[in-house]
């Protein structure tokens, strides 16, 4: 299955005052009205039209499987803004075979997720997953 | 090459994962479930979420530099923080630029798990407020 270049469904997320707030302590920082930074993070998985466990089932994986989150990315375009709605559109841009001694091979998978507000970029996310696979000769 | 000031948060606080996973929408249980992260083998308490991870850099960065705007930052998660854990952090500054009249400042950071070893590394792009007090 070639996953490399699929657009991910679209979909909507909003950062509403309360959660804002919830967002700031869980990540043990004041809380304040502008959201923190790594907010991008939880907008685009939130916003992304699929699940995460349906995402990692689209990779052939599940979500008890193992799956790590390996590398992340975040470009602030604009500060983001509680209260505001951001479209978010996701695609997975590569996959690529690998091998480490700790979870033997895995495919590194590089998703990338836009956050637009009112048609304007205000952050792009990239989240590459290191998602366990057999062996060929089906050792696990 | 400056070094950022150190920075340390004494202990991870699982009751923060729980309101994490429900913000994130992330089904995982080892975030929230001690026998579950058992169960799978991953580790002897709930796991910490990258996010979170990720964010303590970010509030270490904001605390040697307050009133600035993070750019871009990339981090690279080498292994896991768990309840209950201290987790300490440093870095440097790399570079210095003035861009549209704007002060940025280029880092490298990193975070660990004393006794663990290295947890996150990364680097990160903020600008600074301006003299005046505006950004």
């Amino acid at each position: 299955m070639d996953l490399a270049g699929r657009e991910l469904p679209s979909g909507s997320a909003r950062l509403e005052p309360y959660q804002n707030w919830l967002l700031h302590d869980a990540f043990y920082s004041p809380p304040q009205s502008e959201p923190h930074p790594v907010a991008a993070f939880v907008l685009a998985n939130r916003g992304i039209g699929i699940s995460m466990a349906d995402l990692f089932a689209l990779f052939g994986s599940d979500i008890n499987d193992g799956p790590l989150l390996a590398e992340s990315a975040i470009e602030l375009h604009h500060p983001l803004a509680e209260d505001a709605d951001y479209q978010v559109r996701g695609v997975i841009e590569s996959v690529e075979r690998r091998r480490s001694r700790r979870i033997g091979p895995f495919d590194r998978i590089t998703c990338r997720f836009d956050l637009y507000q009112a048609d304007d970029l205000a952050a792009t996310v990239t989240n590459v997953f290191a998602v366990p696979r057999a062996d060929q000769d089906g050792a696990p | 090459m400056t070094e950022l000031p150190s920075w340390k948060l004494d202990q991870v606080d699982a009751a923060r994962m729980k309101t994490l996973a429900l913000l994130l929408a992330d089904p995982n249980p080892i975030h929230l479930d001690p026998a579950a992260a058992r169960r799978f083998g991953v580790a002897d308490g709930p796991v910490n979420q990258g996010p979170s991870t990720m964010a303590m850099a970010v509030n270490m960065l904001l605390a040697a530099f307050p009133g600035a705007r993070l750019l871009s930052y990339r981090a690279r998660l080498l292994g896991l923080v768990l309840a209950q854990d201290s987790v300490e952090g440093g870095g440097n500054i790399t570079s210095r630029e003035i861009l549209d009249g704007q002060e940025r400042v280029r880092c490298r950071l990193h975070l660990e798990v004393p006794g663990r070893g290295r947890v996150l590394d990364g680097e990160a792009v903020l600008v600074l407020p301006a003299a005046d007090g505006n950004s």
